[in-house]
C-alpha cells in the first residue's frame, strides 16, 4: 500500500537523521501555517522546534519545490495546505535552512512569521529577501540562489554575455571621452579664482608613487577591530533605541534584548553591563522592561557568569553593581552560576576571579541565594573554599558550617585553621554526634593526627555522649589511645566501662587500657563489684573481675559458679 | 454584459495558468501520440483557446522555476509550478527559455512547436533547429538555467550589468525623493528601494569589484546627485572590505553613505553631512512601522543608529565607520563644484584627500581610500610620454590601460604616465 502524505510527513523519533529531519520539517511546518491562523502560541512551537534542531545542529533542510530535504532524502512533501508555504521560499531563491550555535527560540518564531507571510509574487518575495539581507533572519544560515526576478532585471542589458566574452564588457562602457577634453577658457578662469578647488594632484600623486600614503599592517588590523568593535556597536545601538521615540515605536524590544545579549555574551564589556544596569534602574519604562524581560528569561546572568572573562577588576565591579538589582530569582541564577563556573573549571586562576567577584558582592545575600542548606557536597565545598578565600569571618564561617551538610563538613573541618576550628566547635560537636558513621571516622582520624588535648577532649567527650553508638573499634581504639596519653582516662574511660548503655568495644577497648596502663585508684573503680555485672557479656565480666584480682581481691565463688554453669550449657 | 458573463471575464493575465495547462497537456499528448494524431489536434485547440483569452503579443519566460508572462510572474500553484516545469525542461535543453506569442496562430502551429519540444523533452538538443513558426519565437535567457549553470554568466559583464542597473535605480530614487520634497509630501527614505540597490551593489562588487567602480567612474554623462551617491557607496564598501571589516558592519556603512548623499547632493555640490545631521534620523525612520511583522531588522537599526550618532555634537562617541562615510561623503560632494560645470575626476577627490589629511580629514581614512586605488585610479586624466591625454581604464602592477582623446585604447607602462587634474586641461 502506498504511504499518504500525511503519513510520509509523519515523524518517528526514534530514528536517525532523517527521522530527526521529518519532525524538524514538520514542526516548521505547524509553526509556519500557525504563524498566519494564530491558533497557538507560537513561542511554545519555536522553543520546541530550537530543542529538537540543537540535538542535532548540523542538520541542514533542504528545500525544493514542493519538498523539503535532508542528506538527500525527501522528509516532508508540501500537500494541500500542508508545507504551502515552501513553494513560495523556494521561488523566493531559498535553498536550505540551518540553524547556528547562537539560534534561540525566537529566531523560528521570526522565521515561521516572515515566511507565512510570504507570497508568490515578486513584491512578497523581494520583501522577504530584503528581510534576510538585513540580517532580519539572526540565528538561522539560509542559503539564497540568485532570484528569477534579479535575473530578469539583467535581462535588457545583457543579451548574452557567454557568447560575447569578457571583451564584452569593455564594449559596454561608452567611451566618448573626445569631447569631456575640451574646458574652456572662461570655466578655467573660473576655477582658478577659487582655492577650494585647487586639487594639489602633485602632492597625491607623488605621495602614492612613493608609498608615502601607505598603510602599515598595524593601522590596518586597528582600523579593521575598531569598526568591528562589537561593544561600542551595541552600545550605540543601545542608546540610540532607547533615546529615540520613532526608532524605539518600530523597534521589538524582544530583538533589541537579543542583540545585546550576543554582545554581552561575545565582549563581556563593563560598560555594556553598565548599561543593563541602567535598564534596571528605568523601572517605569515598558521598553526597558520588556527588554529586562527577555533577557531574564535568556537566563542572561548566568550566562554571563560562565561565558565571559572575569580578569578585569571593572568588569567585576559592574557585575556587582548589576547583582544588586537583579531579583532574587536572577540573584539566584547568578550565585548558582559562581558556583557551576568554581566546579566545572578548576584552574586556580578562575577561583581567584570569582573570589575577587564575590568580594564585590553582598555575601549575606549571596549567601541567602545560594541556598547552602540544599547544596551538593561538591558545590558546598567549592562554595565554602570561597568564602574562605574571601577572608569570611571565623564566626560568619560558623554559620556556614551549621547550614552546609555533613559530608562536606567533616571534610571542610579538615581543612580549616584552627581559628574557624574554635568558631565551628558546636558544629563540630554536633557532626560528631550526628553525622554519618563515615564522616566521624574520616574526622576522628584527623581530629587525632592533630595531636591537640583540645581535639581529643572533643572526640572523647563525643564518644563518651554517644557512647551507645556503633564507632568501629578501630576509631575507638584510636580514641581510646589518644585520652590515654593525654591522661583523660579518668573522665572518659573510667564511666563507660560500668555503664551498660555504652558500645560493647567502647567499654572493652577502654577497660582493656585501664587494666594495661591505667592507676590502681582507676581500675579500682572502674571494677568495683556491682551486681549489674550479672547482666553483662561473661566475657566482659570475666575482664572486669581479672582487674579486682589484679588490685588483690579475693576469688569471686559465685563467679566460679557461673563458670561451672557455662562449662555445662557448652557441654549440652 | 450580464452579470455570469462579468464573473466569467478574466483579465488576459489571470488566464496565463490556464496557457500553461493547456499547453502542458498538448505536450503530453504529442508526447505520448504524435503530432498527427485527431487527439493531439483537439488539444492545440485548446491552447488556441486559451490563447485567444490571453491578448497576445506577450513573452512567456521559463527562469528559475518560475513562470512569468513579460516578466510578472504567473501565480500558480505547487501542480501548476510542476507543469510549468515539464515544459521548462524541454524548452531548457533545446537551449531556450523564452516563448514569444506575437499573435494568435493556429493549430498547427502549436502543434509544430509541441513536435520540436517533444524532442527536448526526450533529451535532444535540436528540436527547434531550423523551425520557423509564424507568429512564434524562443529565445535563449542568459542566467535562466537552474544550478550551477546559472552562475556561468561573465563576472565583469555581471557586475557592470547590477552596476548599471544600481544607477538607474538610484536615479529613480532620487527622481522621486525630490519630487516629494517639491510636493511638501513625507520625505522619507525608501528602505525597500534602497535596499534593492545595496543588495544589487554587494552581487556586483563580489564579482568583479574594479569593474562595478570603472562603470561608475568611466560612464559617460553627468555626475548627477544619484551617480554620486552610488559612487559613495562603492566607495565605502571597497575601503572595508579591503580592511576585511565584517560585511554586516560594511553594508550598514556604505548603505548609510548612499542615504545621506541621497538626502544631501544637489545638481552641484550639496550639502555637508553635519548640515543634514539633524535631519537624518527622522529621514530614515520615517517609513519604519510599528506594526512591522518581525520588528525592525538588525541592519536597519544599525543604519539608524549611525545616524543618531552623526546627530550627536561629540564626534568623539561616533562609530570608526562614521569617518569614513564622511570622508567619502565629502569628497563626492565636491565631485560637482557648485558654480563650474566641470566634475573632477577620482584622482582629484583623492588630491582633496591628501591636501586636507589631517585637517579636515582622519589620516588613517585617506590612506585606507588611497589603499583601495593605487597612485593611478581609474578614471584619472593622464598625460602620455609624447603629450597625448587620456583616460586610465584599468590599472595593473605595470602596465596602465589608457583611452585616448581619439577613442583608442592604448596600454603603456604605468612609468609613463603623468597624472593631470580635470581642472587643467
Amino acid at each position: 500500500m502506498m504511504a499518504t502524505t500525511a503519513t510520509r510527513n509523519q515523524p518517528t523519533m526514534h530514528g536517525g537523521v532523517g527521522d530527526m529531519g521529518k519532525a524538524i520539517a514538520s514542526l516548521l511546518d505547524k509553526l509556519v501555517r500557525n504563524s498566519r491562523n494564530q491558533r497557538e502560541r507560537l513561542d511554545l512551537a519555536s522553543q520546541r522546534l530550537h530543542a529538537l534542531w540543537g540535538q542535532t545542529p548540523t542538520l541542514e533542510l533542504a528545500i525544493g519545490p514542493d519538498h523539503v530535504m535532508v542528506d538527500d532524502e525527501v522528509v516532508f512533501e508540501a500537500h494541500k495546505e500542508l508545507g504551502d508555504w515552501i513553494l513560495a521560499a523556494f521561488m523566493a531563491g531559498v535553498r536550505s535552512i540551518r540553524m547556528d550555535a547562537r539560534a534561540c527560540a525566537d529566531d523560528f518564531m521570526l522565521l515561521a512569521v516572515e515566511l507565512g507571510a510570504l507570497e508568490i509574487n515578486a513584491t512578497s518575495m523581494l520583501r522577504f529577501r530584503d528581510w534576510l539581507w538585513s540580517d532580519g533572519s539572526e540565528g538561522l544560515s539560509i542559503k539564497l540562489q540568485r532570484s528569477f526576478v534579479e535575473v530578469l532585471e539583467a535581462m535588457d542589458i545583457v543579451v548574452d554575455p557567454r557568447a560575447t566574452g569578457s571583451s564584452r564588457a569593455k564594449e559596454l562602457i561608452p567611451a566618448r571621452f573626445g569631447g569631456q577634453f575640451a574646458i574652456s577658457g572662461d570655466e578655467l578662469e573660473r576655477v582658478a579664482e577659487r582655492p577650494e578647488l585647487q586639487t594639489s594632484i602633485d602632492l597625491f600623486s607623488q605621495g602614492a608613487q612613493y608609498r608615502g600614503f601607505e598603510m602599515a599592517p598595524k593601522e590596518r588590523a586597528m582600523l579593521r577591530a575598531s569598526c568591528m568593535d562589537a561593544e561600542r556597536w551595541a552600545l550605540a545601538e543601545l542608546e540610540a533605541s532607547l533615546t529615540n521615540v520613532e526608532l524605539r515605536q518600530s523597534l521589538q524590544p524582544e530583538r533589541l534584548a537579543r542583540r545585546l545579549l550576543d554582545y554581552l555574551v561575545e565582549t563581556g564589556a563593563p560598560s555594556l553591563i553598565a548599561q543593563v544596569c541602567a535598564l534596571y534602574r528605568m523601572e517605569d519604562d515598558p521598553f526597558a522592561t520588556a527588554v529586562l524581560a527577555y533577557l531574564e528569561r535568556a537566563y542572561f546572568a548566568q550566562r554571563l557568569i560562565l561565558d565571559i572573562s572575569l580578569e578585569d577588576e571593572v568588569v567585576l565591579s559592574r557585575l556587582g553593581e548589576l547583582f544588586s538589582l537583579l531579583s532574587v530569582a536572577q540573584q539566584e541564577s547568578f550565585a548558582s552560576a559562581m558556583l557551576e563556573r568554581l566546579l566545572t573549571r578548576s584552574e586556580q586562576e578562575n577561583t581567584q576571579q570569582l573570589a575577587r567577584l564575590l568580594k564585590k558582592l553582598d555575601l549575606a545575600t549571596y549567601r541567602a541565594r545560594v541556598h547552602e542548606s540544599l547544596l551538593s557536597t561538591n558545590a558546598a565545598m567549592a562554595h565554602a573554599d570561597l568564602l574562605l578565600r574571601i577572608g569570611i569571618a571565623p564566626k560568619e564561617f560558623a554559620s556556614v558550617l551549621e547550614a552546609l551538610e555533613d559530608v562536606a563538613v567533616g571534610r571542610l573541618f579538615e581543612l580549616l585553621p584552627d581559628a574557624y576550628m574554635i568558631e565551628g566547635e558546636q558544629r563540630l560537636l554536633r557532626l560528631l554526634q550526628d553525622a554519618p558513621r563515615v564522616v566521624i571516622e574520616d574526622l576522628a582520624a584527623y581530629l587525632l593526627s592533630r595531636e591537640q588535648v583540645g581535639y581529643v577532649h572533643l572526640l572523647a567527650g563525643a564518644m563518651l555522649k554517644e557512647r551507645d553508638r556503633q564507632w568501629s573499634r578501630k576509631t575507638v581504639r584510636q580514641v581510646c589511645e589518644a585520652i590515654m596519653l593525654h591522661q583523660l582516662e579518668e573522665k572518659y574511660l573510667v564511666p563507660p566501662i560500668r555503664d551498660r548503655k555504652a558500645s560493647l568495644p567502647y567499654r572493652e577497648i577502654a577497660l582493656e587500657l585501664l587494666l594495661e596502663r591505667g592507676s590502681e585508684e582507676l581500675i579500682e573503680r572502674a571494677t568495683k563489684w556491682r551486681l549489674s555485672e550479672y547482666f553483662d557479656h561473661p566475657d566482659f565480666r570475666e575482664r572486669i573481675k581479672t582487674g579486682r584480682e589484679r588490685l588483690g581481691s579475693r576469688p569471686d565463688h559465685k563467679t566460679l559458679k557461673d563458670r561451672l554453669a557455662v562449662g555445662e550449657e557448652r557441654e549440652a | 454584459m450580464t452579470e455570469p458573463q462579468l464573473q466569467e471575464t478574466k483579465e488576459p493575465r489571470e488566464v496565463m495558468p490556464e496557457v500553461v495547462l493547456s499547453l502542458f497537456v498538448l505536450l503530453k499528448t504529442v508526447m505520448s501520440h504524435n503530432a498527427g494524431h485527431p487527439f493531439a489536434r483537439q488539444m492545440a485547440g485548446k491552447v488556441v483557446e486559451a490563447v485567444a483569452q490571453s491578448e497576445p503579443e506577450w513573452s512567456l519566460q521559463f527562469i528559475r522555476g518560475g513562470v512569468f508572462r513579460d516578466r510578472e510572474l504567473v501565480q500558480m500553484g505547487a501542480g501548476g509550478f510542476r507543469r510549468a516545469q515539464t515544459i521548462a525542461l524541454a524548452l531548457s535543453r533545446l537551449g531556450f527559455h523564452e516563448i514569444t506569442v506575437a499573435k494568435e496562430v493556429d493549430e498547427d502551429a502549436w502543434l509544430r512547436l509541441c513536435a520540436g519540444l517533444v524532442k527536448g523533452a526526450l533529451g535532444a538538443s535540436d528540436g527547434l533547429d531550423g523551425v520557423e513558426i509564424d507568429g512564434l519565437s524562443w529565445r535563449a535567457i542568459p542566467d535562466a538555467s537552474w544550478g550551477d549553470e546559472a552562475e556561468e554568466m561573465d563576472p565583469e559583464v555581471y557586475a557592470i550589468v547590477q552596476t548599471t542597473l544600481c544607477r538607474m535605480d538610484c536615479e529613480r530614487i532620487h527622481e522621486s525623493l525630490q519630487k516629494s520634497a517639491q510636493a511638501g509630501e513625507g520625505w522619507y527614505w525608501p528602505w525597500s528601494a534602497g535596499l534593492v540597490v545595496m543588495r544589487r551593489l554587494e552581487r556586483g562588487l563580489d564579482a568583479d569589484t574594479p569593474a562595478c567602480a570603472r562603470t561608475v567612474e568611466l560612464s559617460p554623462g553627468e555626475w548627477t546627485p544619484a551617480r554620486r551617491a552610488l559612487s559613495v557607496a562603492i566607495e565605502i564598501m571597497r575601503v572595508l572590505i579591503k580592511l576585511k571589516v565584517g560585511i554586516r558592519e560594511a553594508r550598514v556603512a556604505a548603505h548609510l553613505g548612499l542615504i545621506l548623499s541621497m538626502m544631501t547632493y544637489e545638481e552641484r555640490a550639496g550639502r555637508t553631512m553635519l548640515e543634514a545631521s539633524g535631519g537624518l534620523l527622522s529621514f530614515l525612520t520615517g517609513q519604519f512601522s510599528a506594526s512591522e511583522r518581525t520588528g525592525l531588522p538588525p541592519h536597519h537599526v544599525r543604519v539608524s543608529t549611525l545616524a543618531h550618532l552623526i546627530a550627536q555634537p561629540d564626534p568623539s562617541k561616533w562609530l570608526p565607520v562614521i569617518h569614513l562615510v564622511s570622508l567619502v561623503h565629502e569628497l563626492e560632494r565636491e565631485r560637482a563644484p557648485e558654480g563650474v560645470s566641470i566634475d573632477l575626476t577620482r584622482a582629484d577627490l583623492l588630491g582633496i584627500a591628501t591636501r586636507d589629511m589631517g585637517v579636515r580629514f582622519a589620516p588613517v581614512w585617506v590612506k585606507a581610500l588611497i589603499d583601495v586605488h593605487g597612485a593611478l585610479p581609474v578614471g584619472a586624466r593622464v598625460r602620455l610620454g609624447g603629450g597625448e591625454q587620456g583616460v586610465i581604464l584599468d590599472a595593473r602592477a605595470k602596465e596602465v590601460d589608457v583611452l585616448l582623446g581619439s577613442g583608442v585604447m592604448k596600454t603603456v607602462g604605468s612609468q609613463q604616465l603623468q597624472l593631470v587634474s580635470a581642472l587643467e586641461l
